[in-house]
């Protein structure tokens, strides 16, 4: 009867022990969920968010747009021209600045003189020869590039899509997966008899490289 | 020992579960400190942003138009870089963080530093020490440098590309 007794207590001591390391091992399963679950949403080895990449895509965009043109690239020359006549000027004599000669004025400008060339109640009497703002606005983008990064930069104007500003990428389908854009609206709304929308997408590409 | 015992076999059960435990808690502690390094890189990377955050919301730096508003897309007010001092600049712009930040004019080459009018770069914060891990990075402004006109209005047409650098430690 003693050492039944003495069976007893062994094997209760035996239960109590396994118990308490069933209980450990549930402890440190849930632990180890826990790892699995904030290590996914924390990134690896630290890192700036999308949104700060975000964020650099807007401010290159921001800044370039913002640049006046300058003695390496000075206010371009428009031909006016008509079946009698021809007018070489300054882009500024065609297209008033608002305060200041920026690339976003050029862009505006590109938009507005084309308008004038698709007019076709004849108010303009003739066409401008846009051929050399864009390269201007494509060199000041180029120029600004910011370190790490690579970029390219998009003008849709009137279905057609005009890639610059990149020695990267040649064309719209070589721009990586992995890249965050900023864009910029230069849609232009004209109060003829009807209302004339000429919309104009100015969109930014910047990846890491 | 013979017979079942609670929910297992044998002492080779015990065994096993026991193994298996320490590999647990080993891996377990192995990933959570490997987690910690991760959270304190992380914490740089978010000071950053604190601090560009905090830049363009100061309405100080926020450049204007000609009609002395502030755009509402942020861009550098180069009158108030040129006249700011460092314990201004740091009584303003706070960080748990060391941090040093730079706004170079990448108009004005170096070598034509100009105290006397315009100068090429303005530095705030602390020295940047040696050995210390560091995180550098860099973000594009328009400076924009104003004249009072006569009649109240400001010349604001002379822009220059600037970068930001921002470099912060522990």
């Amino acid at each position: 009867m003693r050492r039944y007794f003495a069976f007893r207590a062994t094997r209760q001591g035996l239960v109590a022990i396994y118990d308490a390391l069933l209980f450990l091992m549930v402890v440190i399963l849930i632990s180890e969920g826990m790892f699995l679950y904030t290590a996914t949403t924390a990134g690896r080895n630290g890192e700036l968010s999308d949104d700060h990449y975000q964020h650099l895509a807007d401010t290159g965009r921001i800044m370039v747009e913002a640049l006046s043109l300058n003695e390496s690239y000075p206010m371009p020359m428009i031909e006016w021209s008509n079946s009698t006549d021809n007018e070489t000027r300054p882009l500024d004599h065609w297209v008033a600045p608002s305060e200041a000669d920026t690339v976003q004025w050029l862009l505006d400008s590109f938009v507005e003189l084309t308008r004038r060339n698709e007019d076709e109640s004849g108010s303009w009497n003739g066409t401008y020869d846009t051929g050399t703002i864009m390269p201007i606005v494509n060199a000041i983008f180029a120029e600004n590039r910011l370190v790490g990064t690579d970029h390219a930069w998009l003008f849709l104007y009137l279905g057609e899509v005009e890639l610059f500003g990149s020695n990267a990428v040649g064309s719209v389908e070589d721009l990586p997966e992995d890249r965050w854009a900023s864009s910029s609206n230069y849609t232009l709304v004209v109060n003829e008899p009807t209302v004339i929308s000429y919309e104009a997408e100015l969109r930014y590409f910047i990846w890491l490289q | 020992m013979r017979g079942e015992i609670g929910v297992f076999e044998d002492l080779q059960t015990l065994l096993v579960i026991v193994v298996g435990i320490g590999i647990l808690l080993t891996s377990t502690l192995y990933n959570w400190s490997a987690f910690g390094s991760v959270e304190e890189d992380q914490e740089m990377f978010d000071e950053v942003e604190h601090l560009v955050e905090q830049i363009e919301a100061w309405d100080r730096l926020m450049a204007i138009n000609s009609y002395g508003s502030h755009y509402p897309e942020f861009q550098l007010r180069q009158s108030s870089l040129d006249g700011m001092s460092n314990t201004d600049f740091q009584d303003h712009i706070r960080s748990d963080l060391n941090y040093n930040i730079i706004f170079d004019d990448l108009v004005i080459p170096g070598s034509d530093h100009d105290p006397e009018s315009n100068y090429s770069f303005y530095e705030f914060g602390k020295p940047v020490p040696e050995g210390k891990e560091t995180l550098v990075t860099h973000i594009q402004y328009s400076l924009v440098f104003e004249e009072l006109l006569s009649g109240g209005d400001y010349d604001v047409s002379l822009r220059h590309a600037c970068i930001m650098t921002v470099v912060v430690w522990r």
